[in-house]
């Protein structure tokens, strides 16, 4: 009796999905089962709350003038549009374009190289790089436990009165855990609520035919590294995943971008060198990348691809309230 | 297994194992902040930190009991990190510990860890992941040298986890570690500053457990 009873708690739990099982509302049933293990950071809403408040606020950097949003900025599908190298502590410039930030669950690492393996533990990352935030998890957690602002948010969202490292930084992953993207044109299309025009249809059969084995949907990323061919910018030397690995076989490897919301995030490429979307088909066309032949398409077919390329675009992320700067961390910083 | 070991640890009687951690210079405990003299330097420790895990005990050569994960940070500032108890069967016969030196790979591939694993005890690379699995840095007065060893590494070719294995001798497990033998082993390294995986973080790793012992009663 035990057992059966045991076999139908099981069939009954693999019978919802991660949404269900993990809390997390909004998570799109026809995307593949998340990287990310959400029952080690279970969704809540007073945690979504802090870590929204954290990522917005700009005493997480040492002279409290850069927040996370300052790079990641969410009308830009949290990248960091026109500016092809990303911003730090006086102007300080980094080496790398600020990469958009959605569907994260999804990631297998984290930043151009994957240097970070783990979501948690991503934001050490800019929170400590002397051109970025230059600051260090010890100073921040002072910092927000000493702010009255934050000790009703920190009680609701761990029940404790101390916020330490590691719920920092749950916190900030659990917000960015809830940054979805999945209302773009192309997923209605995908749910049989609307019909792609000719242009678009025959857009997505290129993209299908040239593009998908990097950039594959519904993610449009495999968020495996590759080399995009675009040659070695000798002033930033960025070697990509052979940083991190020491393998001489992975210089020049980049983690691959999602294609979704790219009307929001330019410039392109890890180092941010073209500033229109036609111009990296361009690149694809005439050079190709390190893997693979140049894609053989005429001008007429780029344009198809490109009108396909659009429908990725998801305004409703980019206009989503519940991401935006809270209004109450407004009111706590005027004046700061 | 974790769950066998907490159903036999729930069930089966247990006693309180003494575990001290005692970091030593030339056999004195070893202090921070002041000058030690090497045999051609002298050197002014300012920091160290290393993460121990007891992983099991042993009967000669015979497995008897393996313990849950529990990493402990062991930190020379803070005396109350280098000594405490863990629970072991009362009806095992053991003569033999075993430890980890480090964070194993498996605890690092998880998300973020609290208490001893917290990233705010400064034991996490910041950019890059994974923890340092022992820190010590040092000040060379003669030599105008830093020593920032900063030790780590999880991943094939660097995994830098490292095991001892020492005889026990008395109630109260001494573990001792000589940080003067290891800082004598980081003077002849090419390298002064190790602070990211690589070959020598490995070697620098291993002969760091290998100078562990318990002392004779």
């Amino acid at each position: 009796m035990i057992r059966l009873i045991s076999l139908l708690v099981v069939i009954t739990l693999l019978g919802f999905n991660a949404s269900q099982r993990f809390g997390w509302t909004k998570l799109p049933a026809d995307f593949p089962e998340p990287k990310y293990d959400l029952s080690s950071n279970r969704y809540k809403i007073a945690v979504v709350h802090l870590g929204r408040n954290l990522f917005y606020d700009p005493r997480l950097s040492a002279n409290n003038t850069i927040s996370c949003a300052s790079c990641h900025s969410p009308y830009n599908a949290f990248a960091h549009t026109d500016h092809a190298l990303s911003h730090g502590l006086n102007d300080s410039i980094g080496f790398r374009n600020a990469p958009a930030l959605f569907n994260l669950a999804w990631h297998s690492s984290m930043l151009w190289d994957g240097a970070m393996h783990h979501l948690d533990v991503q934001a050490l990352a800019p929170l400590t790089a002397p051109n970025e935030m230059g600051s260090n998890l010890k100073l921040v957690l002072n910092k927000i436990n000493d702010e009255k602002y934050y000790k009703k948010q920190i009680k609701e969202a761990f029940g404790d009165t101390v916020l330490h490292g590691a719920q920092f930084l749950k916190a900030l992953a659990q917000f960015q855990l809830s940054l979805i993207s999945d209302q773009s044109r192309y997923d209605s299309m995908r749910r049989k609520q609307l019909v792609f025009t000719e242009q678009e249809k025959n857009g997505y059969h290129l993209f299908k035919q040239h593009c998908n084995s990097c950039h594959r949907e519904p993610l449009f990323s495999t968020y495996q590294f590759a080399r995009n061919g675009i040659g070695f910018d000798t002033l930033l030397n960025d070697i990509g995943r052979a940083r991190v690995s020491h393998l001489k076989d992975d210089s020049g490897l980049f983690k691959i971008p999602s294609l979704r919301n790219t009307a929001y995030t330019f410039p392109y490429m890890h180092d941010g060198r073209y500033k229109h979307l036609r111009e990296v088909v361009r690149h694809y066309v005439e050079q190709g990348t390190t893997i693979g032949k140049p894609i053989s398409i005429n001008s007429n077919e780029q344009t198809d691809l490109l009108a396909f390329l659009r429908t990725l675009n998801d305004r409703h992320f980019v206009f989503d309230s519940t991401h935006t700067f809270p209004k109450s961390l407004r009111a706590e910083l005027e004046g700061y | 297994m974790l769950s066998l070991l907490y159903l036999l640890l729930c069930y089966a009687p247990t006693e309180k194992l003494n575990i001290q951690v005692i970091p030593q210079w030339q056999n004195q405990a070893l202090e921070l902040n002041r000058p030690y003299a090497t045999e051609n330097d002298t050197l002014t420790l300012q920091q160290w930190k290393c993460y121990i895990q007891v992983c099991a005990l042993y009967s000669g050569k015979q497995l008897v009991f393996t313990f849950p994960k529990n990493h402990y940070l062991l930190n020379v500032e803070n005396k109350a990190s280098l000594q405490w108890t863990i629970d072991v069967p009362s009806n095992i016969q053991y003569d033999a510990i075993e430890c980890e030196v480090g964070v194993d790979s498996a605890i690092q591939m998880q998300g973020v860890q609290e208490n001893a694993l917290d990233p705010e005890n400064d034991m996490y690379w910041s950019w890059q992941s994974g923890y340092i699995h022992t820190k010590l840095e040092a000040t060379s007065t003669h030599h105008n040298r830093h020593y920032t060893l900063h030790i780590g590494g999880y991943r094939a070719p660097y995994n830098s986890l490292s095991r001892f294995r020492v005889p026990i001798v008395s109630d109260t497990i001494r573990l001792i570690c000589p940080v003067n033998a290891w800082m004598n082993y980081a003077q002849k390294s090419p390298l002064s500053n190790i602070m990211q995986p690589c070959i020598e973080a490995k070697k620098m790793a291993n002969a760091w457990a290998s100078l562990w012992y318990t002392p004779q009663p």
